[in-house]
């Protein structure tokens, strides 16, 4: 089994808040499944070590992956989801405080799906968290559907 | 292991600096006089001044040792400088063989030997005294080396011809023809020999290989100066002058060694030549042939080492622009990084603040106090204007390091684009404003575009509080022939008082509280950077509760 969404953040804050708006935004946001370093997000979509049991067969609908994130960093990770056979076309949505020129360019280069900056305003960053998940889990047709 | 760490680092530490300052001098002089490699440096010193200056007697004159060429005294200074003050022995050893050899008597040797090896110390001293490079990087150092190698051999003169004469060598008389000889010999020895040995015997600069049309050009250089020089020297008379492009040549492309070693070659054939008899300076007796030989050696000696070093001095200034425009970038580069942690660390926090009083608000409404909710409200809100501030920051900081690219731009077509935009999300959306026909431009699009929207937003927010807004944007005909354009955008807002105008493009600075108009006060700094950047100007009107009126250029008119 696999959660709709992985989510890959590791400020517990920012975790909590974007977990508690789509807990509460209701309308099918979706199970969610939290990892906090780059390191426990690969071995999660592979299956390995603590997620050994996990079939890298089935994925997430869609990874909610931060840039900046301890062990291995989020450009990192989606560099190894879009250049493994078994991963490549999962959509990942790369979920950020920064909007550095850089960054951006390299996620597009990488194969991002989509790039968005988490807004500082929280009635913005519930909004975007909503319509993201919205779009990506119900708008969006998955590439094993 | 740990010792021998420490180890190095106190060689290091107790001489720092030694490999990067003079390398030439200072790192030997520290060496103890009792080597091997001492006794080895003081014999070839004393074998080569003593092989120079046999060579050099071969042209002497009938009064035994004085002679009009003398290569010793350029070996001698050079050797000074590069190996250091304590060679100066070898020099009084190999002078003192060489006047016996030249047959005069023990006295008169010790004599001269002494003045000679007092001049050269002399000429080393002064040279670095006066902060000599010996790789003659700038005009200075030739300079001084022409100033020191024209006074020092005042001294050897003076005492080698008085003690020729005291010894009986020579008679009274011939003193007055003698001294100037000794002292014209001595010093284009040094004028010529010294700076080929210092540059060619320098180290830190390998001699490299040169890739192959460059060594053929050498090659095309060195045939040039020997053919030219045999034609000009070893036949009878003609001009001396077809050598000085050469010599041009030599220091243009080929730096001080190429120089020198051009103006060595030349010499050599040179002497060779007219004391045989040959060239344009064999004329006449052999003195006087000889002094417009060495008056002609000696600014060919000069003319090539200072026009190298002015070469060299460019390309060093070029050099260092270029260190400095590296340095520049890494700074630019550290910036952007540091700007980056900030966009991404400050937010983080604010984020939550706002998040969890959000959440608190949301989940305890009905137990909080309708203070204890606008008080939350406060820290949200305070919050988010901190977000707001420190994205407006990056923005203004952003600008610093982009790039200007400009294009033909129609200003009309970019107000009116940012105007729907803002009108879209403005309080009244029928506003209409007037745009008139803003000749266009060369600017950058994106940039420009910035501008109208910070001050059409300025315009649409110090009018909110109006009911008969009256926005306009115009420009101002170019006047005279180097006036510019200047485009405008009228309002009928609050205005501002004019003599707060200066705080106006300061970044954060404003003019009105954020409960009247809220803001960040980033806006007007960010357009004045880019005005500025365009080469332009950016200046306001204004008068409280009629309106005020934003004034910028796009070039300086030119």
């Amino acid at each position: 089994m696999s959660a709709d969404i992985l989510m890959v953040e590791d400020n517990p804050d920012d975790a909590e808040l974007a977990l508690r708006v789509l807990k509460r935004g209701g309308n099918g946001a979706g199970s969610v499944q939290l990892v906090t370093d780059g390191a426990e997000a690969l071995e999660y979509i592979y299956g390995t070590l603590r997620y050994a049991g996990r079939t890298v067969e089935i994925q997430p609908r869609t990874i909610f992956l931060d840039v900046k994130l301890p062990l291995v960093n989020g450009l990192e990770v989606l560099k190894r989801i879009k250049s493994d056979e078994r991963t490549r076309r999962t959509p990942v949505v790369m979920l950020t405080s920064s909007n550095a020129e850089t960054d951006r360019l390299r996620a597009y280069d990488l194969g991002a799906n989509s790039y968005i900056v988490k807004p500082v305003d929280f009635g913005e960053f519930t909004s975007a968290m909503l319509a993201c998940a919205a779009y990506w889990l119900r708008l969006n047709e998955p590439p094993g559907a | 292991m740990v010792e021998t760490s420490a180890h190095e680092t106190d060689l290091l530490s107790a001489n720092p600096s030694s490999e990067s300052e003079r390398p030439d001098t200072q790192q030997r002089t520290r060496a103890p006089y009792m080597t091997m490699a001492y006794w080895l440096r003081f014999t070839i010193v004393a074998i080569a001044y003593f092989g120079a200056a046999r060579l050099g007697l071969l042209l002497a004159f009938e009064h035994g040792n004085v002679t009009p060429v003398w290569p010793p005294s350029g070996i001698a200074v050079a050797a000074l400088i590069v190996l250091g003050m304590r060679f100066w022995p070898a020099l009084f050893v190999a002078a003192f063989a060489t006047e016996i050899s030249a047959g005069v008597g023990p006295w008169v040797g010790l004599g001269q030997a002494a003045g000679n090896t007092l001049e050269y110390t002399l000429a080393a001293v002064l040279l670095q005294r006066f902060d000599f490079d010996s790789g003659f990087r700038r005009i200075r150092d030739v300079v001084t080396l022409g100033v020191v190698g024209t006074l020092s051999p005042i001294v050897a003169a003076t005492i080698g011809t008085a003690c020729l004469w005291a010894g009986g060598v020579i008679p009274g008389a011939a003193v007055r023809t003698i001294w100037p000889v000794y002292l014209v010999g001595d010093g284009v020895g040094i004028l010529v020999l010294t700076p080929v040995l210092l540059v060619w015997l320098r180290r830190g600069r390998r001699v490299g290989v040169y890739p192959w049309p460059r060594a053929l050009e050498a090659a095309s250089l060195g045939s040039a100066a020997a053919i030219l020089a045999g034609l000009v020297f070893l036949r009878a008379g003609g001009g001396a002058y077809p050598l000085f492009p050469l010599v041009i040549w030599a220091a243009l492309r080929f730096g001080q060694r190429g120089a020198t070693l051009t103006v060595l070659l030349i010499s050599a054939l040179a002497v060779f030549g007219t004391v045989h008899g040959m060239g344009p300076f064999a004329h006449g007796p052999v003195t006087g042939r000889l002094a417009d030989l060495l008056v002609y050696l000696a600014a060919l000696g000069i003319t090539a080492p200072i026009l190298a070093a002015a070469v060299l001095a460019h390309r060093d200034s070029e050099e260092r622009v270029l260190h400095y425009v590296a340095e520049l970038e890494v700074s630019n580069r550290e910036l952007e990084a540091f700007a980056y942690s900030v966009a991404h660390d400050l937010r983080a926090p604010l984020r939550a603040i706002d998040g969890y009083s959000a959440a608190m608000n949301e989940d305890f409404a009905e137990s909080l106090p309708p203070e204890a909710q606008r008080n939350l409200n406060r820290i949200a809100s305070n919050a988010q204007q901190l977000g707001r501030l420190i994205d407006a920051l990056l923005n203004f900081s952003r600008l610093g390091a982009k790039k200007l690219v400009r294009e033909h731009v129609f200003p009309k077509q970019i107000a009116y684009q940012v105007f729907e935009r803002l009108r879209a999300g403005a309080r009244n959306p029928d506003l209409e404003i007037s745009i008139s026909e803003l000749p266009p431009c060369s600017a950058d699009p994106t940039l420009l575009s910035l501008v109208y929207q910070n001050l059409l937003e300025n315009a649409l927010k110090f009018t909110s509080d109006r009911e008969d807004v009256k926005i306009e944007v115009g420009y101002l005909a170019a006047s005279g022939a180097a006036g510019a354009t200047v485009y405008y955008v009228r309002d009928n807002g609050a205005g501002f008082d004019m003599q707060y105008s200066d705080k106006l493009f300061g970044v954060f600075s404003r003019l009105h509280s954020q409960a009247q108009f809220p803001g960040t006060g980033a806006g007007l700094a960010i357009t004045k950077r880019i005005v500025t950047k365009h080469g332009g100007r950016i200046w306001a009107e204004a008068t409280p509760g009629v309106g005020a009126t934003f004034f910028f250029t796009l070039d300086s008119g030119f």
